[in-house]
């Protein structure tokens, strides 16, 4: 079998460190390069792939799924997920809304939990820089579509871009009723009254609603939709957002959506109003005080901080701060 | 406009159709997607493919990157051609269906279409529902086209459209459509190399 049939050249392992995936990511861009000289044109297959790695008639399977998506807001459209090469926890769904999606022409960011540099997004924006040959990035502004696990970018989005969430539950009743048919029969009766319960339970149970991650949303007055694992940290951003958001479950098999100028409301009750929560610190490393907070371990004593999430805002600040203090040092 | 002419040696229709399939039917849909992601705001295809007259260059865009044998598509008989059945059983690979009711899409001019029996899903699964492509002859802003004004998920506030060559019928038509979501189905207005999306969450007025 030679590397352009084996599948298996593609996959996404886990094995190696960050470093020697970035390693080997320098490498291949020296090949590509190389390989274009004097020919600008985008093949229809690259490297023995077809163009974003899946075939055309289910690129079109896909793709009809998202118009549908994007016409019923926040309703879970099905579709027939493909085996990708990497494992289902890797965003598979994800994938495939974004292989759908993708132009020649875009400019691709993959964030892990906010991070650029994960094992995860390094394979992920390696997997369509070969099967794709789009341009990549971690500059947020400078992304045409941006696939992401767990967060939403700091910086707002705009209208010329798409954001792709990875979804591993996309069925935000799922934990009340583990039944498919009767989870549809409820969405179609909006039947919502469980988990206005759940939630209730939460206040009498901690005195504020507990959940944290993937709290769950009304788009448009109509559907209760997961808004896949962010922090509801996150959730304000989701509604009224000039770009289109994009949801994709692979193992689940279901594609949502929500179009720009979505009203987007986070469940709540009315003595007991939506709080996206904060924290009492700043960031350790750029000092924002309006951005999603992670702790991280400094030391084996025990020792910690709270930094920014979003690794593109955090670092572009700090490099904004060291600009602003050196030209101030070189006036004096 | 950029398509390309057919040349007298060309086989007939030799030029409808992608000549690169997997890119031209990626930058369509992104083009096709902006549509209905933003209803009522004109979107202009690319010219990839010869258009299979009757047919606009748009909705044969269009049926190219959507259909298939797993999408079928229904032709209102007035669009009907050796060009529009070259592009469904050749360049999509379709065989036409011969109900309204058994399409994904359902191409033609709104006259024809209006009185369909056409799927509008169920309960359950809304997705399940025809996707109209519908000729119209243009969007621009002139006194005797039909002014809507839209509302809804993708419009900021407020979006004007205007679409010449219909009348109250088709508001009337779109307004019904809105009144049974989450059922209903989904439009592609066409013209030329212009594409505008409707779908069925946009809520209509006439302006
Ligand atoms: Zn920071």
């Amino acid at each position: 079998m030679s590397a352009v049939d084996d599948p298996t050249d593609l996959t996404l392992g886990s094995e190696g460190s960050d470093a020697s995936v970035a390693e080997a990511k320098g490498d291949e861009q020296i090949a590509d390069l190389s390989s274009d000289a004097g020919d600008d044109r985008i093949d229809e297959t690259i490297d023995g792939y077809n163009f974003a790695y899946l075939d055309e008639n289910t690129k079109r399977m896909i793709r009809r799924a998202i118009l549908k998506a994007v016409a019923i807001p926040g309703y879970q459209t099905p579709f027939a997920s493909r085996e990708m090469p990497m494992p289902y926890g890797w965003g598979t769904g994800g994938v495939q809304v974004t292989a759908a999606c993708l132009t020649p022409g875009d400019t691709l960011k993959v964030i892990d939990q906010g991070a650029d540099d994960t094992t995860n997004a390094v394979s992920i924006r390696q997997f369509f820089e070969k099967t794709a040959r789009v341009d990549t990035t971690t500059r947020t502004e400078d992304a045409t579509v941006i696939q992401t696990r767990h967060r939403i970018p700091e910086k707002a989005l705009t209208e010329d871009q798409i954001i792709v969430y990875q979804v591993p539950i996309p069925e935000p009743l799922r934990y009340l009723e583990p039944r498919e048919t009767e989870t549809r029969k409820m969405h179609a009766l909006e039947e919502y009254g469980l988990m206005h319960v759940k939630l209730y339970e939460d206040i009498s149970r901690h005195g504020h609603i507990a959940t944290t991650y993937a709290y769950p949303v009304m788009v448009e007055d109509r559907y209760v939709t997961d808004p896949s694992p962010i922090p509801k940290f996150d959730n304000p951003k989701l509604s009224n957002s000039p770009a289109l958001q994009l949801f994709g479950a692979g193992r689940e098999q279901r594609i949502y959506a929500i179009p720009p100028y979505t009203k987007v409301k986070s469940l709540d009750f009315e003595d007991y109003p939506f709080d996206p929560g904060q924290w009492p610190q700043a960031c350790a490393l750029c000092g924002a005080e309006d951005s999603y907070l992670d702790e991280i371990i400094t030391d084996d004593a025990g020792g910690r901080m709270f930094v920014c999430s979003d690794t593109d805002f955090c670092s572009r600040r700090r490099a904004e701060q060291d600009a602003a203090a050196t030209s101030e040092e070189g006036e004096q | 406009m950029a398509i390309a002419t057919r040349q007298p040696n060309d086989p007939p229709h030799g030029q409808i159709g992608f000549s690169k399939p997997s890119v031209d039917a990626a930058a369509s849909f992104r083009t096709i997607l902006n549509a209905v992601a933003r209803p009522g705001s004109p979107q202009t295809v690319a010219a990839k493919t010869l258009a299979a007259a009757p047919l606009s260059l748009a909705a044969t865009t269009a049926l190219l990157t959507l259909a298939d044998a797993d999408a079928p598509v229904w032709l209102t008989p007035d669009v009907r051609s050796d060009a529009t059945d070259h592009l469904i059983r050749f360049c999509v690979g379709a065989a036409p269906v011969s109900h309204s009711g058994q399409a994904a899409f359902v191409c033609g001019r709104f006259g024809a279409i209006e009185a369909l029996e056409l799927p509008a899903g169920s309960p359950d699964y809304p997705d399940r529902s025809a996707t109209l492509i519908i000729e119209t002859d243009g969007f621009a802003a002139e006194p005797d086209a039909l002014a809507l004004k839209l509302s809804g998920p993708g419009v900021d506030g407020v979006a004007l459209l205007h679409v010449a060559g219909f009348g109250s019928a088709f508001a009337r038509f779109l307004q019904q459509n809105a009144a049974q979501f989450p059922l209903g189905v989904d439009l592609l207005l066409t013209h030329g190399d212009q594409v505008v999306g409707l779908p069925r969450s946009t809520k209509v007025e006439v302006g």
